[in-house]
């Protein structure tokens, strides 16, 4: 009863808060289902929902058997949710008597008209205390029901709101595939008013519905027989599977509009930068956080090498400027690296972003603007045409991009399982003792700067075409901390997690844009939320799930050996 | 230190020689004129109680710690002031304190990154599988991360990680803390084995009685200075060593 009178008061707290701040007036125009549904109250909806869903939660200590929630969850949701919805409402009343406007300007006459439902402040209380309780009573009941209708339904529920959310993304390209399939590219079915139509939301609900009961009741039975299979026919199914990925990564750009494969081009460059970094910090486990210097020194060789109207006064071809661009970065990586060879962990991090303000200070300094073009940076990067492709042509450029990503990746993964990706884990985990086995740790520490340095030496070229410029200002912090946090996000040492970090880091702000001011505070949400349901990113590499999960796999490890048939006790 | 009586094993040079070793850290002296031989194929095992200096003696033998003063000789070369991969590449290895194996490894792995600086892949996979003979309890668990393995299988795998790396001589750090005595029984009955096919043992214990039953002689280390010194069999009848450490541990 305390759990559900504390969750039930932060939730309080939450819905005044989006109204407070304006969110809720904002996003009563953006439609979830057409003429139902609104994306500010679906935000109400939501929180109810989410509050009676969390205190019903079956709660037990670690070892203990989870107790079922029994009907009185359905009371303690009911209680949560009503407190929250009884301040909602008290609020409701407190600013229709008194003026709130002078000190919160989002506070408008219309917001609270709406907020109280056409009728007078006095029975807001009453609607919302009342919705509230029901409502938070149903997400408690959503604890009641078996895991099997449990999971489909919410994620049903998650996946209607997202592609509603985005409509104006999918709405744009939908027609065109339509249309590429022959058939009427008309969408009405699914969208109308700048949401889910009535039939659409049903649509999607049911068959997400239908489609996850189905993965969930027959999804083990697939799972055992893939793991049945043999190593050999394991590595076809997943070479497969990255194939048609890749296809489809390749196919994007023809249906999406220019907007979005720009988008997808940044996300393929993050990507690049991420792979690389990803080396340095994830395998090797070197903290760097000036990793942004590598970008700054590919983007400007490049520039140097091939601007007209650089400094230099004479131009290389593009074949020459490629080895002698990674060449400079990987020199210029264990230039760095070999300083900080003895720093470890924090002390590491602090020099090397030290190192990355100081390529920015460089480059704009008096002493290097003769040949750098200090803050006017470099204009004129003329971009290659290879094997009659021009690279001018974005899409062009996407698909360059898209194939070394997927070289990247391949060498990267290559890497983790060779013998440096093992001598590096080794590192990471006791570099003392690494070396009492003989693991050369300069060597390999040199190594890694060096890699990741070419790699990030790699994304900046490709930045400095993408641009055809160069500017000093595009080298700051925030990409090193960007590039950091996507590995972070996406599962440190992990390929596909950096991919899809770079996705969610890079992708998610872009589409948000119609949010407006709001949308880094949703980021914001969205980015705290996943850290805190996975702190070890969306996609971890095994490794690092031990850390974090170490319990939970131990079990799966005992199984694992029992597959093998050698599951005889321990003894110690 | 009292006069020594000769040991059988101790012909010709010594493999492993520390003269007048003074080893720091910082202003702390940890070891003061330390003086140690050890002969090809024997057990030499160094005693001591906690701080007295043991786990500082075997890092300043492989470079971790830089002794400021003494010399330092492996089969007569002077290793001292050398970097550890070097000393390491000549055939010395050590079982660390406390295991110290990467825990979110596989045990393969840890095996194999024991084998770090050997090239000869067909002597690697056959070592791996003598290592996996010595020790069938690791064969089971080979694809298991070695953070989940149990203390006694820990300590296994760290002597078969140092084996792998084909040792001449064999550094080991208390190899028996924090084990069931059972396991005590076999880990030292395993280091006599791999010792009777010719690596040298230098070994670390506080657990001076049962070390001293499989070592060949012994140092005894108190506060950085080596205060005795002699055959183990003539240290475990020892009235001194009888009070100071036997009568504790039996
Ligand atoms: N890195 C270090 N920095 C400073 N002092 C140290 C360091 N390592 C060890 N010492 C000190 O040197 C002395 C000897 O330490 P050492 O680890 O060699 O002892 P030990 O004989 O191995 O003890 P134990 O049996 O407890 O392992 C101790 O007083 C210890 O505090
Ligand atoms: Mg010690």
């Amino acid at each position: 009863m305390k759990l559900a009178t504390k969750i039930g008061l932060i939730a309080g707290v939450v819905s005044i808060y989006f109204p407070v701040v304006g969110i809720t007036e904002r996003f009563d125009d953006r439609t979830i289902i057409d003429g139902v549904l609104t994306l500010g109250s679906t935000i109400f909806l939501v929180i109810a929902l989410a509050a009676g869903y969390v205190v019903a939660k079956p709660r037990h200590l670690p070892g203990e058997e989870p107790e079922p929630p029994g009907p009185s969850a359905l009371l303690y949701g009911a209680v949560a949710s009503g407190i929250a919805g009884v301040m909602a409402g008290l609020f409701v009343l407190l600013a229709d008597s008194v003026d709130l406007r002078t000190v919160l300007i989002s506070v408008t006459g219309t917001l609270i008209e709406r907020l109280s439902f056409g009728g007078s402040a006095g029975s807001a209380v009453v609607i919302m205390a009342v919705g509230g309780a029901a409502l938070g009573a149903l997400g408690a009941g959503l604890q009641l029901i078996s895991q099997s209708i449990r999971r489909p339904l919410v994620i049903a529920l998650g996946a209607a709101l997202l592609i509603s959310l985005t409509e104006p993304l999918l709405n744009a390209v939908i027609p065109e595939v339509l249309s590429k399939l022959g058939l009427k590219d008309d969408t009405s079915w699914l969208y109308t008013g700048g949401g889910l139509s009535v039939t659409g939301a049903i649509l999607v609900l049911v068959l997400t519905f239908v489609g996850v009961f189905a993965w969930t009741s027959r999804g083990e039975r697939v799972r055992q027989a893939y793991a049945g299979r043999s190593n050999r026919d394991r590595r076809l199914i997943k070479g497969g599977a990255l194939l048609l990925l890749a296809l489809f990564m390749a196919y994007l750009p023809q249906i999406l509009t220019s907007f979005l494969s720009e988008i997808l081009g940044t996300v393929g460059l993050y990507i690049l930068l991420g792979l690389g970094l990803n080396i340095v910090v994830g395998y090797a486990g070197l903290l760097d956080l000036g990793y942004v210097a590598f970008l700054a020194v590919g983007s400007y060789s490049t520039a140097l090498f091939v601007s007209e109207r650089s400094s230099l006064g004479w131009t290389l071809p593009y074949w020459q400027v490629v080895p002698l661009t990674i060449v400079i970065a990987t020199v210029i990586g264990i230039m760095i690296g070999g300083p900080v060879l003895r720093l470890r962990g924090d002390y590491l991090a602090i020099v090397t972003l030290g190192f990355g303000e100081i390529a920015r200070v460089i480059v704009q300094s008096d002493w290097a603007s003769p040949t750098l073009g200090g803050a006017q940076g470099i204009l004129g990067v003329t971009a290659p045409e290879v094997f009659g492709v021009d690279l001018r042509e974005p899409r062009n450029l996407y698909y360059v991009i898209l194939i070394s990503v997927i070289l990247v990746a391949f060498i990267s993964w290559r890497l983790s399982r060779s013998r440096v990706g093992r001598a590096w884990n080794a590192m990471r985990e006791d570099e003392q003792v690494a070396e009492a086995m003989g693991v050369s740790i300069i060597g390999y520490k040199l190594l890694a700067f060096g890699t990741g340095a070419a790699l990030g030496s790699l994304s900046g070229m490709f930045f400095a075409i993408k641009l055809g410029s160069v500017f000093p200002s595009s080298f700051n912090l925030l990409v090193s901390i960007n590039v950091l946090a996507l590995i972070i996000l996406g599962g440190m040492g992990s390929i596909p997690g950096v991919i899809v970090g770079a996705f969610v880091l890079v992708g998610l702000p872009e589409l948000l844009r119609e949010f407006g001011e709001f949308r880094l505070l949703i980021f914001g949400i969205v980015l705290v939320s996943l850290m805190l349901l996975k702190p070890e990113g969306l996609i971890p590499s095994r490794r690092r799930k031990m850390e974090l999960h170490a319990d939970e796999l131990e079990e799966e490890q005992y199984d694992d050996s029992a597959g093998q048939g050698g599951a005889e006790p321990v003894v110690t | 230190m009292s006069g020594s009586e000769q040991t059988p094993k101790q012909t010709g040079e010594p493999i492993l020689k520390l003269v007048g070793v003074d080893s720091y850290y910082g202003p702390i002296r940890a070891l003061e004129d330390v003086n140690i031989e050890v002969y090809q194929g024997e057990i030499v095992c160094l005693l001591g109680s906690n701080a007295a200096g043991k786990t500082t003696t075997l890092k300043t033998i492989l470079g971790m710690v830089k002794p400021r003063s003494g010399e330092i000789y492996l089969r007569g070369n002077r290793i001292d002031g050398k970097k550890t991969t070097e000393i390491v590449a000549q055939k010395v290895t050590m079982v660390p304190e406390n295991r110290r194996l990467f825990t979110r490894m596989t045990t393969r792995e840890n095996l194999e990154i024991g084998a770090e600086l050997r090239d000869d892949k067909d002597g690697i996979e056959k070592d791996l599988q003598k290592v996996l003979e010595i020790f069938p309890r690791l064969e089971e668990r080979i694809n298991q991360r070695a953070g989940t393995l149990s203390g006694g299988e820990q300590q296994m795998l760290a002597m078969g990680r140092a084996l792998m790396a084909r040792p001449e001589v064999l550094l080991m750090d208390e190899p028996s803390m924090g084990l069931a005595p059972i396991l005590v029984e076999q880990v030292f009955k395993t280091i006599k084995e791999i010792n009777d096919q010719g690596t040298t043992v230098f070994l670390v214990e506080q657990n001076a009685h049962m070390a001293l039953e499989i070592a060949d002689r012994a140092y005894v280390l108190q506060t950085g200075n080596i205060v005795l010194s002699d055959s183990a069999e003539k240290l475990l009848n020892d009235p001194k060593m009888q009070e100071a450490y036997l009568g504790e541990v039996t």
